[in-house]
């Protein structure tokens, strides 16, 4: 099934954090992991700005490591403040879906 | 790669560029973003071709809207050069237009003397076309509305007045 591209939005952060927290990795490796994960129809035109509006927020800092394939990769790398973002935010996320669980359950006890 | 993949990346990175830049993108920032937009553009390419990794990356003027923190006390420096150009290149076009009309007028009343003149609408200007015993010369002068038009334009769009601002209250980072 697709994803709402707004939820998908709202969680993009949250992923692209956790991802790289995982392991240092390059905008375009981050797009065929999230697709692997399942996010099919993710496109790297919202990928990319959002990595790097959060290395302009200090969450992410970035290494340019040279490619024998093609011009030097910018790999992400997780700053502290990432981290604490990236924890803030799962609980934040893990948060929500309790409770939107709880209120589909009361609205339909079935 | 061929020719098409790399002029698809190079179309990509370049208007990309020119949307970081009108949103506020200061230029080393920009040069940062445009080269690693041209890496993983090429790594797509290898993977899936240049025109599906362009495809994936949708309306350059979008990923650049999400990927700026406006910046308020830039001026858009390349976005005014741009218009500038393009209007001083439409302004020495109606020039030279004009000149022509005012060329065919003269040469149909066939004067025998030396004949000059100015355009109305662009002050500065300088026409003069010569007689000769068998054939004729022309001369034109553009003077200084085409120039003064491109400034203008380049002014209002690069907007440095922003500097002041800048000036005024230092960015946070």
């Amino acid at each position: 099934m697709a994803h709402d591209p707004q939820m998908l939005k709202g969680v993009l952060s949250l992923l692209l954090l956790r991802l790289v927290g995982d392991h240092d990795d390059y905008g375009y490796a981050l797009v065929v992991r999230l697709r692997e994960a399942g996010f099919t129809e993710l496109t790297e035109g919202s990928v990319y700005p959002a990595l790097t509006r959060l290395e302009s927020a200090g969450l992410l800092d970035s290494r340019l490591v040279r490619s024998a394939a093609g011009p030097a990769r910018k790999y992400y790398v997780l700053t502290t403040a990432g981290q604490s973002e990236a924890a803030r935010a799962l609980d934040a996320w893990t948060t929500l879906t309790a409770n939107v669980g709880r209120a589909l359950k009361t609205r339909n006890p079935s | 790669m061929n020719v098409i993949d790399r002029a698809r990346i190079m179309g990509a990175t370049v208007s990309y560029d020119l949307w970081l830049d009108f949103a506020g993108m200061p230029g080393r920032r920009r040069r940062d973003l445009r080269r690693e937009l041209r890496a993983n553009l090429e790594e797509a390419t290898a993977l899936v071709g240049s025109s599906n990794a362009v495809r994936g990356l949708g309306g350059t003027r979008e990923m650049a809207a999400a990927a700026s923190v406006p910046d308020a006390a830039r001026p858009r420096w390349t976005v005014g050069f741009a218009v500038g150009i393009s209007f001083l290149g439409l302004a020495l076009i109606a020039e030279l237009l004009a000149a022509l009309s005012w060329f065919d007028g003269v040469i149909a009343a066939t004067p025998e003397s030396r004949v000059t003149g100015t355009l109305t609408f662009f002050p500065g200007s300088s026409l003069t076309y010569s007689p000769s015993a068998s054939s004729f010369g022309i001369s034109i002068g553009f003077g200084w509305v085409c120039f003064f038009v491109a400034f203008v334009a380049f002014v209002l769009t690069a907007q440095p007045w922003r500097l002041l601002a800048r000036h005024a209250a230092p960015p946070s980072h």
